[in-house]
């Protein structure tokens, strides 16, 4: 293979990479530019390759060239809105953040809602990896050509070459593409199989070319010279295809078999850095909007080129804990970037400017249908910070520059499309497009709530809509626990319009309060008997947030979906909604242009098996004051129901002699209190010097078991061996040089003391009579041993004696004097060991 | 294996005399002297369990070996993005790893059965001739021999001849029978060619593995240049009578001179004693050189000097023809080129010596000869031959780059008793020939020109 083949293969292996690569990271950008990306990093790294080729440069020239085309490159390539404002400022800002983007933006693109398009700089990574992979591709294929090892680098440049479609892998989507139906195959996942395939057969491909040239050239060289070409290659490429049809075929069959439809991709745990399960419950603070110093205070204003929107939701709360709703930690983890809407149905461009009365990361929007232009100072801070939950519709800002004040503030405002067609405008009835529940299991525990399942089942009903209807009729509109100063302006508006007149309401939406609405609804219904009037069953007094979770609760015991939704209505909106137009709803009424604190409403999503989620409002009547009904017993003038949320209900104390066991159990608990600490440190402190003593016990105490070892052999002549070895040992270790392979004798003249001597002897008796020796001789001889070593410890000084006890020489010359010649070694070492006694 | 029994068997009976005396432990540390000889049941039963570890080890290691020799380039790919993919499956379960995961998986079970099967073959490879002249033919023959009571089946082999690799189809051939395989040879060019092993190999249709069986037996085949006869004694390699004395005198030969004193470093067999006890002091003799004709052959390697590929040849066949036809004459000779084969360090005066014992080594040698370009130019050469050896003619086979002033440069390195004869050869050149003082200077331009010009000059 010729070097020009090579290379016009590399660069053609690198276009199908890439290749693959745009289709593979297609889902993720879904925009034609990533062609224009592709074909930038395949132009510019092969043509520095083959520069590097023709003019030989070294590698710190290379990579300077290939930083230099990359940062000139980044900008048009990959930040192409950097372009759009062609001012010098602008290029700056794009190239800083392009490249800033090389190690950033592989978060940025994985916390981006896909596709994100041509969004800031989501392209780098893309270009990034796919001027990386046509690098390696073409100068690992330009290697290699002079010795036979490197022959095999080549093949190597498969490896980047699976780069890219491993690139669309990992930043892709959980989802798949849908299954395709071929008779009848099913093939899972068709288009990322597919391209997987296609990147594997291209690998494949290539190192069989690499690899297998010399080979070739080998082969084509002998047809030449045989004029009889060999056939039958045809029969072989046939088998060939059809085991690899055969293996495509047990892929298609198998492949859904093993896999678990858990797929896991790195997009899924990627959380935007915020935590909206931090916020507390807008919900539980509904009321302060209602009091004076907020009923009149401008939240926003909205203003729209064309229709309004029906309502703007401020914040989806889709999870009960028994004391508010709540965004649940599911929720709170889509919220997501958003670099570009979905087509509007009829879209009008809404602007909304946020007022003093304002201050939350929650931001009022309609279905979006492009991302937010924000304005005022902290635009771009705000842009930055603006994350959307697709399923919930909602957004939130948080801008992470601005300390003082998380969310949006008075004199931030934004524009942006949204949607103004109201969900479900065909269908034109709830209950119709809410359908069946999805479940016919109560989704919550309706023994926790008795007074809503007592309710529930007085209502000989099923049906959600007629439920909340009734709920709404006998309930009573009443924003506060008094009529007193400060929360009495939602009253005085109420009643110069409706005639409201005041009813305590007690805030919150604990079970506890839910309960209490529900007891209310029920003692009046059995106070009012079989044929009372509508107006007789009114009792429920609250106000959207008791309604809106009262309503969410009978939802989900009817086995629907359901989820709160705070927000605003406005009054131009499409209306003919579902949820009634303003008119329907007189306690809170829809704003014009300037939602205040009074416009703030809350209301209910609910979804049937349609799958659509239905918006009802559930504001409760405001005309029709209650008729307290007595039956028999007067009711409760105030309920019992405690204002705080929080407070927890504590049981009545129990008698005394309970008491004092409690007290003595406390006692005991106390004891163990400073007891346990005390313990622990101790053993920790005794387990840890133990630890540090273990080496330096170690030694003293294997030779310790060694000896006790020895010394409990119960044939007496081996005790007798046993013996002699222990003080051949002791001697070793104290330093006397024992002369290898010499006879008793002749060591015990090197150990040079009288019980040596005379162990030496009795030891030799012990081996080669025929008698053997007696066991009191045996036990006579470790006393020799012991006055042998005693003999010796008198001489020694106490470094001598500590030196001796870790001494490793009688383990060490036991293992390795082996190996010693035994005739110099005997001789010097008899010498030495002479010397030694002699000097000792 | 039969080394490993008998060994183990010989252990064993050795063993068995001392076992009867006595428990293990008693005879172990009775003394150090018997621990050698004696062995116990356990320590027997250790060291045996530790040769047949050892032996399963070897044969894991050599199976090891062999399978990874049996996985092909591409085969090693799909096992490695197989198990990348199974992996990634397992893990992450992606639905495309585990696609990919089941499709390589396949495949390489499916390769595997391809492999199974041996031949019981006998090979033997046969060369026409040892030795070809560059354009001519030979053949090479295989005789294949069945040893297998089957028949065996038609098998691709592949032989290496030179650099191409040439697929043999084996036909079908019965028990016991041998089938002779005729494959020719064309040899347009000079060079030598390796030929064999052959082998034959089992790999799966796709090419993921391949097993090969080889038959080791080698041959080399010796394309010679080709030469011409150069007609006898003139080819100016006898420019002197063998044998008469020269001018030149020597301290050793056959001719005497003349008496000169002694002189440190003279021999003290050719003290002349006579001459010494006349003068007192003492003498030595000294000798005419006798006339041999010492020739030497400069073949100038260097591709740079050479138009191109065939003007190199026809240098070599040039050289070829001079030096063989020295080898035949019998005379002294020195035949050198500027290159190396394969030596780390080449020789510091720049000549490597062409092996000219007889004809064919020398005409083998010519055929080994390759381009040298890190050669030294030949005026270096020259040089250091001249001043390496006595000589009487020279001759210098040079491509057409040199012109006749670097020749001339070369030859003056001579001393003018020496005949220098520079060969130029370019390629349909008109040939001539030159004379200056002791320089003959032939234009070569085909190889037919040579014996002309040698009888044309009368050299």
């Amino acid at each position: 293979m010729s070097p020009r083949a090579r290379v016009i293969g590399a660069l053609l292996a690198t276009a199908a990479a890439l290749g693959l690569g745009v289709l593979a990271a297609w889902p993720i950008y879904r925009t034609p530019w990533l062609l224009v990306v592709a074909v930038a990093a395949l132009v510019l790294s092969a043509g520095a390759s083959l520069v590097r080729e023709r003019w030989r440069l070294g590698f710190p020239v290379f990579a300077a060239i290939l930083l230099g085309l990359f940062a000139l490159s980044v900008v048009p390539v990959a930040v192409p809105d950097a372009l759009r404002s062609p001012s010098l400022g602008g290029l700056g800002a794009g190239l800083v953040d392009g490249l800033a983007a090389v190690a950033l933006g592989w978060k940025q693109l994985l916390t981006l809602d896909l596709p994100v398009g041509t969004y800031q700089t989501v392209l780098v990574p893309a270009y990034v990896v796919w001027f990386a992979t046509a690098v390696l591709v073409v100068v690992l294929a330009m290697r290699g050509r002079s010795s036979r090892r490197s022959a095999l680098i080549p093949t190597l440049a498969a490896i980047p070459m699976l780069a890219p479609v491993a690139f669309g892998t990992v930043f892709g989507a959980s989802a798949v593409s849908a299954p395709l139906h071929l008779g009848p195959l099913t093939i899972a996942a068709p288009r990322e199989v597919s391209i997987w395939i296609a990147a594997a057969a291209l690998a494949a491909v290539w190192v069989a070319w690499t690899a297998g040239a010399e080979r070739r050239a080998a082969l084509k060289l002998g047809r030449a010279g045989d004029p009889r070409a060999r056939r039958g290659g045809a029969a072989r490429g046939l088998l060939g295809a059809a085991i690899v049809a055969v293996a495509l075929i047990a892929g298609v069959a198998l492949a859904p078999l093993l896999d678990a439809e858990a797929r896991d991709v790195p997009r899924d745990h990627a959380q935007p850095e915020i935590v909206v399960r931090d916020t507390p419950s807008p919900l539980a603070a509904y009321r302060t909007a209602k009091r004076d110093s907020g009923f009149d205070a401008p939240l926003f204003t909205v203003a729209s080129s064309g229709e309004m929107p029906e309502r703007l939701q401020l914040a989806v709360l889709d999870a009960y804990d028994g004391i508010d709703f709540h965004v649940s930690a599911d929720e709170a983890s889509l919220f997501k970037r958003f670099p570009a809407g979905e087509r509007a149905e009829r879209p009008a461009e809404i602007e909304v400017q946020v007022k003093d009365g304002y201050a939350d990361i929650w931001v009022p929007i309609a279905g979006l249908a492009s991302p937010p232009r924000f304005t005022g100072p902290r635009a771009a801070a705000l842009a930055d910070a603006f994350y959307l939950n697709r399923g919930t519709e909602t957004g939130i800002a948080v801008p992470r520059g601005d300390e003082v004040e998380p969310g949006l503030i008075a004199g931030d405002g934004f524009t942006a499309q949204m949607e103004t067609a109201a969900a479900g405008d065909a269908t034109g009835d709830a209950a119709q497009s809410l359908g069946e529940p999805r479940s016919n299991a109560s989704q919550i525990d309706l023994e926790q709530a008795p007074q809503l399942a007592s309710w529930l089942e007085t209502q000989q009903t099923t049906d959600f809509a007629t439920l909340l209807d009734r709920l709404r009729a006998r309930g009573y509109l009443s924003h506060s626990l008094t009529d007193g100063e400060g929360e009495r302006m939602w009253l005085e508006r109420l009643s110069e319009q409706h005639g409201t007149t005041f009813e305590t309401s007690a805030g919150g939406h604990s079970l506890t309060r839910i309960e209490a609405l529900f007891e209310q609804l029920n003692t009046q219904q059995s106070a009012a008997g079989e044929d009372a009037t509508e107006q007789q069953l009114i009792a429920a007094i609250g106000d959207d947030e008791q309604f809106a979770a009262a309503a969410a609760l009978v939802a989900r015991a009817l086995g629907h979906d359901s989820r709160v939704v705070l927000g605003v209505r406005l009054a131009g909106g499409a209306g003919g909604g579902i949820a009634g137009d303003a008119d329907q709803v007189p306690g809170v009424p829809a704003c014009e242009s300037e939602c205040t604190g009074e416009h703030l409403a809350a209301w209910v999503e609910v979804r049937g098996d349609n799958g659509e989620w239905v918006a009802f409002d559930v504001t409760p009547q405001v005309d029709q004051a209650p008729k307290r009904i007595e039956e028999g017993e007067q009711l409760p003038e105030f309920s019992t129901t405690p204002e705080e949320r929080d407070a927890r209900e504590v049981d009545p104390p129990l008698g005394l002699g309970e008491q004092s066991d409690g007290e003595s159990e406390e006692g005991d608990a106390l004891v163990d209190a400073w007891l346990w600490p005390i313990l622990r440190a101790v053993g920790l402190v005794t387990a840890a010097i133990l630890l540090l003593l273990l080496p330096l016990l170690f030694l003293p105490v294997v030779k310790r078991l060694r000896a006790r070892r020895r010394s409990r052999q119960a044939v007496p002549e081996l005790r007798a061996l046993s013996a002699w070895e222990e003080m051949v040992d002791r001697a070793r270790d104290a330093g006397v040089q024992v002369p290898e392979r010499a006879s008793r004798l002749e060591i015990a003249e090197a150990i040079g003391s009288a019980p040596a001597v005379w162990a030496a002897e009795q030891v030799d008796r012990a081996v080669f009579s025929e008698r053997g020796i007696e066991p009191g001789d045996a036990d006579m001889l470790w006393l020799a041993v012991q006055a042998d070593s005693d003999e010796r410890r008198q001489t020694q000084t106490r470094r001598q004696r500590l030196r001796a006890a870790y001494s490793l020489r009688s383990y060490v010359l036991r293992a390795g004097g082996r190996r010693v010649k035994p005739s110099d070694s005997n001789a010097s070492a008899e010498f030495a060991g002479a010397e030694k006694s002699e000097a000792q | 294996m039969s080394g490993d029994t008998t060994r183990s068997r010989l252990f064993r009976t050795g063993t068995r005399g001392t076992s009867t005396r006595g428990t293990g432990t008693w005879s172990a540390t009775r003394s150090g002297a018997t621990r050698t000889r004696g062995l116990d049941t356990t320590q027997r039963r250790r060291i045996a369990q530790r040769r047949r570890w050892r032996r399963a080890r070897e044969r894991l290691v050599g199976a090891g070996r062999a399978a990874g020799q049996a996985v092909t380039p591409l085969g090693w790919f799909v096992i490695a993005f197989t198990a990348l993919s199974l992996v990634l499956g397992v893990t992450v379960q992606w639905i495309e790893a585990w696609f990919v995961a089941v499709v390589g998986a396949v495949l390489l079970v499916v390769a595997l059965p391809f492999l199974i099967g041996s031949r019981a073959y006998r090979v033997g490879i046969e060369l026409d001739r040892r030795s070809v002249v560059a354009g001519g033919e030979t053949e090479v023959r295989l005789q294949i021999e069945n040893r297998a009571a089957r028949p065996a089946l038609p098998a691709v082999a592949e032989l290496p001849i030179g650099r191409a690799l040439r697929e043999i189809t084996i036909p079908f051939i019965g028990p016991h029978a041998s089938k002779m395989l005729v494959q020719q040879l064309p040899t347009p060019h000079r060079g030598v060619i390796p030929v064999g092993p052959l082998t034959i190999a089992r790999r799966d249709p796709l090419a993921l593995m391949r097993r090969e069986v080889t038959w080791p037996e080698r041959h080399l085949l010796y394309v010679h240049p080709q030469t011409a006869v150069l007609p006898s004694n003139t080819a100016g390699l006898v420019r002197d009578l063998e044998g008469a004395a020269s001018r030149r005198l020597t301290d050793s030969d056959l001719a005497f001179h003349a008496v000169r004193e002694y002189a440190p470093g003279d021999e003290m067999r050719h003290v002349h004693w006579k001459s010494t006890a006349k003068t007192g002091t003492l003498m030595v003799r000294q000798y005419e050189e006798s006339q041999t004709a010492r020739v030497a052959l400069i073949f100038d390697a260097r591709p740079e000097e050479y138009v191109n590929d065939d003007e190199f040849e026809l240098a070599v066949s040039v050289a070829a023809s001079i030096s063989v036809h020295a080898v035949r004459e019998g005379r002294e000779r020195f035949i050198a080129s500027a290159w190396a084969p394969g030596r780390v360090r080449p020789s510091i005066d720049g000549l490597e010596e062409l092996p000219s014992r007889d004809p064919q080594q020398m005409l083998n040698s010519w055929s080994e000869l390759q381009r040298a370009p890190e050669g030294l130019p030949f005026e270096s050469l020259a040089m250091s031959l001249a001043h390496s050896r006595p000589l009487s003619i020279v001759a210098l086979v040079t491509g057409s780059t040199p012109d006749a002033a670097r020749l001339r440069r070369a030859a003056i390195s001579f001393t003018p008793d020496v005949q220098v004869l520079a060969v130029r050869c370019a390629l349909h050149a008109e040939p001539k020939a030159q004379r200056i003082d002791n320089l003959t200077l032939f234009t070569v331009g085909a190889l037919g020109d040579l014996p002309q010009l040698m009888i044309r000059r009368g050299l």
